[in-house]
């Protein structure tokens, strides 16, 4: 059987790497000694940061638009769509080449007055951004009526996900088109061309969806009804099986393909639905790695890549318990939070990286039997708020 | 009269009203070269590789891509169609569906009721596909099992017990209600078989279905197989039995292929029940399996698990001079999955017992 992800994710975490120890942004990523060791090299008077050095930031981040517009060598596509993607990633990325060398005096001019653009500032700010549209890109493509991939993706079939041997949205949304039929994936890739072609013009992003897909659809993934779509052996083995272990970038894609399909079938409300699916398939910064989002044992309960990019802010957690005080069930109510040198903007790429830490923390936090007066059906709802800030 | 027992009595007249002729190649006698003109043969296909093959059907089923298996499925019914390992390819396509069918360590009973309803889709889908039927048929029976789990018989609920032969008389209903379609080839008739001996049918009339879907490929040994393991002495048979199915499927095997047959099924035998005292318990002949391993590997030199059959019942029935003329050709590293329980104590045994005499 095709392994999961053999190649993609370390191919672009040693790619990170690479940008990180050239430019020089490693202390601050947490990306090693050696990383750490060049950060200090080369800057300008005062820690500015030379124009040799902006040229290689701006380098480095056209490079990861890039990988991330052309497709694998080795990804599975059958030659006509290739080309075509080779096409349209070529033409995107030249778009990007303009689009991208506006970044640093962007970022200079959201300086406080009198601040001086360093070395790391201009980095981090560079790859955040870069994350940043990565996520506004994919949310701007799942418009209703779009007619893009992600549009149609209630009619794909259950295997679409089993040739995403790659990570990146780029490679996903290739292989997903490819599962289309002719007539639709011609017209798929026609509509995503078109988000291309609007690149940083797109409408304002949708909202977060006040409940997940998951939250929307976790009864019926718990015990699927009978009007639920089966299920590809390949989901149903780690659904039903008794050593839960985390699901791999194509079991989560084929999960959430499903979540879509059981929800509309199950008559859910189809915006609502539609919302919360566009927004779980559009990738996060913490979806470009294989393994699952953790944290290193010198930092706490606080994620690695939220520290990385300084979110902060409140995340409020609500919980059921039972009339004991026992946890129930959790689920993220609300988030308020800022990334670093947003500039005003939305964080989409950083907005969910302390969901799980915040209903692991939740989880700990002991809760003391609710008063009879606010339990309903045996369940009572609490609301926990919880800071995260990096001092 | 008991609902197995209905279901047996009028399975004969459904199945051979609706199964229609036996395909070409099925209709030459027995003990004659399927092809009676050289001129008129068709080219068999070129072998396929054996474990990319397996690989390649379990790869589908689990992913849910039905038309992926469908077009690995034709692959294995075509006329002539081998594995690399010299099996015809109907045997590793059906381990490859075992691969997604059988998991460990699932809650089977959900798994399988997901199979289930992912085949009856497809069925839906594709009701003139035999593999549908078939397939749908197989998840089925994989659910009874589930829904018995794995342990002795006495440890079994009664309610499970119920819903194993309900399960399996669906499977057998489904076959012959469709027999037109789902038996078409042969490869539904082992699930027909399979459903059968789980019904606990007699050992001759699991062997009877088995032989009406080797008319229509007398080379698909799986059907041979299954018909073997309901004469074993633990499933209700004997030895006499056993030995008496084993002979008329090597006899009715297409020539030269009778001692080939004779040779895989008692090998077959001792991997399920005998083990290392197969020609103690049963009567198993070595001479005749051997000649059957020794004509498997002149038409298959690469079977490497045929290769290593033989040395290891060479060494079981102290043929030195059989064992001494295959060990040489396996190498530093026999494969162990071919030398019974203990393997590796077998291997060092077998060798000490040649350098010794």
């Amino acid at each position: 059987m095709r392994k999961d992800h053999g190649t993609g994710p370390r191919r672009w975490w040693r790619a990170i790497r690479r940008w990180c120890c050239a430019v020089g942004v490693g202390a601050a990523w947490g990306l090693g000694a050696g990383c750490a060791a060049a950060s200090s090299a080369g800057s300008g008077p005062g820690g500015a940061a030379t124009e040799t050095e902006i040229a290689a930031s701006t380098a480095s981040v056209l490079r990861a638009f890039t990988d991330v517009f052309t497709a694998p060598a080795d990804l599975p596509l059958q030659p006509a769509m290739r080309q075509e993607a080779q096409r349209i990633g070529q033409a995107h990325v030249e778009q990007m080449r303009t689009w991208v060398a506006g970044w640093p005096a962007q970022i200079r001019a959201a300086l406080p007055a009198g601040a001086v653009l360093s070395r790391a500032h201009l980095d981090q700010a560079m790859w955040s951004r870069f994350y940043n549209e990565i996520t506004a890109w994919r949310l701007a493509a799942g418009a209703p009526g779009s007619g893009t991939v992600v549009a149609q993706a209630d009619t794909l079939p259950m295997h679409a996900c089993r040739d995403l041997t790659h990570l990146g949205p780029w490679s996903e949304l290739l292989v997903l088109a490819q599962a289309l039929p002719p007539e639709r994936r011609a017209q798929a890739m026609q509509a995503e061309l078109q988000v291309l072609q609007r690149w940083g013009r797109w409408p304002a992003p949708p909202p977060i969806p006040p409940v997940s897909l998951d939250d929307q659809t976790r009864s019926l993934f718990a015990d699927p009804p009978e009007k639920s779509p089966p299920m590809a052996p390949a989901l149903a083995a780690v659904l039903f099986t008794t050593q839960p272990a985390p699901l791999s970038p194509r079991q989560r894609c084929l999960a959430r393909q499903w979540r879509l399909q059981a929800a509309l079938a199950a008559g859910l409300p189809k915006d609502a639905v539609w919302a919360a699916f566009v927004y779980a398939s559009s990738p996060k910064a913490d979806a470009w790695s294989a393994a699952p989002a953790g944290t290193a044992a010198d930092e706490g309960d606080y994620p690695t890549l939220a520290r990385r990019f300084v979110v902060v802010g409140t995340v409020l957690v609500e919980v059921q318990v039972d009339a004991q005080g026992r946890i129930l069930g959790s689920r993220i109510a609300n988030r308020s939070l800022t990334a670093m040198e947003q500039a005003g903007v939305r964080p989409l790429a950083f907005e969910t990286l302390l969901d799980e830490a915040s209903l692991k923390r939740a989880a700990r936090v002991a809760q003391a039997p609710p008063p009879a007066a606010d339990l309903k059906n045996g369940v009572a709802l609490r609301r926990l708020e919880l800071v995260w800030r990096l001092d | 009269m008991s609902t197995p027992a209905r279901l047996h009595a009028t399975l004969w007249l459904a199945v051979s009203l609706l199964t229609g002729p036996a395909t070409a190649a099925a209709q030459v006698p027995p003990g004659r070269p399927a092809a009676s003109s050289p001129a008129a043969a068709p080219t068999p296909p070129a072998a396929v590789d054996t474990e990319t093959f397996v690989n390649d059907v379990a790869d589908a089923y689990w992913w849910g891509d039905f038309a992926a298996l469908q077009t690995l499925y034709e692959r294995a019914v075509a006329p002539g169609a081998r594995a690399t390992s010299g099996d015809h390819l109907m045997l590793p396509f059906r381990r490859g569906l075992r691969r997604i069918e059988d998991r460990s360590r699932l809650r089977e009973e959900e798994y399988t009721l997901q199979l289930e309803r992912l085949t009856a889709q497809w069925l839906r889908e594709h009701p003139d596909s035999t593999l549908a039927q078939g397939l749908y048929a197989r998840a089925l029976v994989a659910r009874a099992w589930a829904a018995r789990g794995g342990g002795y018989a006495n440890t079994v609920p009664p309610q499970a017990w119920a819903d194993f032969r309900r399960l399996q008389e669906q499977a057998v209903q489904h076959l012959v209600r469709n027999a037109a379609v789902a038996l078409r080839h042969s490869f539904g008739y082992q699930t027909l078989a399979m459903a059968g001996r789980g019904l606990s049918w007699p050992a001759a009339d699991v062997w009877k279905v088995a032989q009406e879907g080797l008319r229509k490929n007398p080379d698909d040994d799986g059907l041979r197989l299954t018909a073997m393991i309901a004469h074993l002495p633990k499933w209700g048979g004997d030895t006499v039995m056993l030995d008496r199915m084993i002979r008329a499927a090597a006899a009715s095997a297409p020539a030269p292929r009778g001692d080939e047959v004779y040779a895989l099924l008692y090998s077959q035998a001792a991997e399920d029940e005998f083990d290392h005292a197969l020609f103690q318990d049963s009567a198993a002949e070595w001479p005749r399996m051997r000649q059957g391993l020794r004509d498997r590997l002149a038409r298959h030199p690469g079977d490497a698990v045929s290769r290593n059959r033989l040395a290891y019942f060479a060494c079981l029935a102290k043929d030195r001079e059989a064992y001494l003329a295959i060990i040489g050709s396996l190498g530093d590293k026999p494969d162990l999955d071919a030398w019974g329980p203990n393997p590796s104590r077998v291997v060092a045994d077998c060798k000490r017992w040649a350098a010794q005499s």
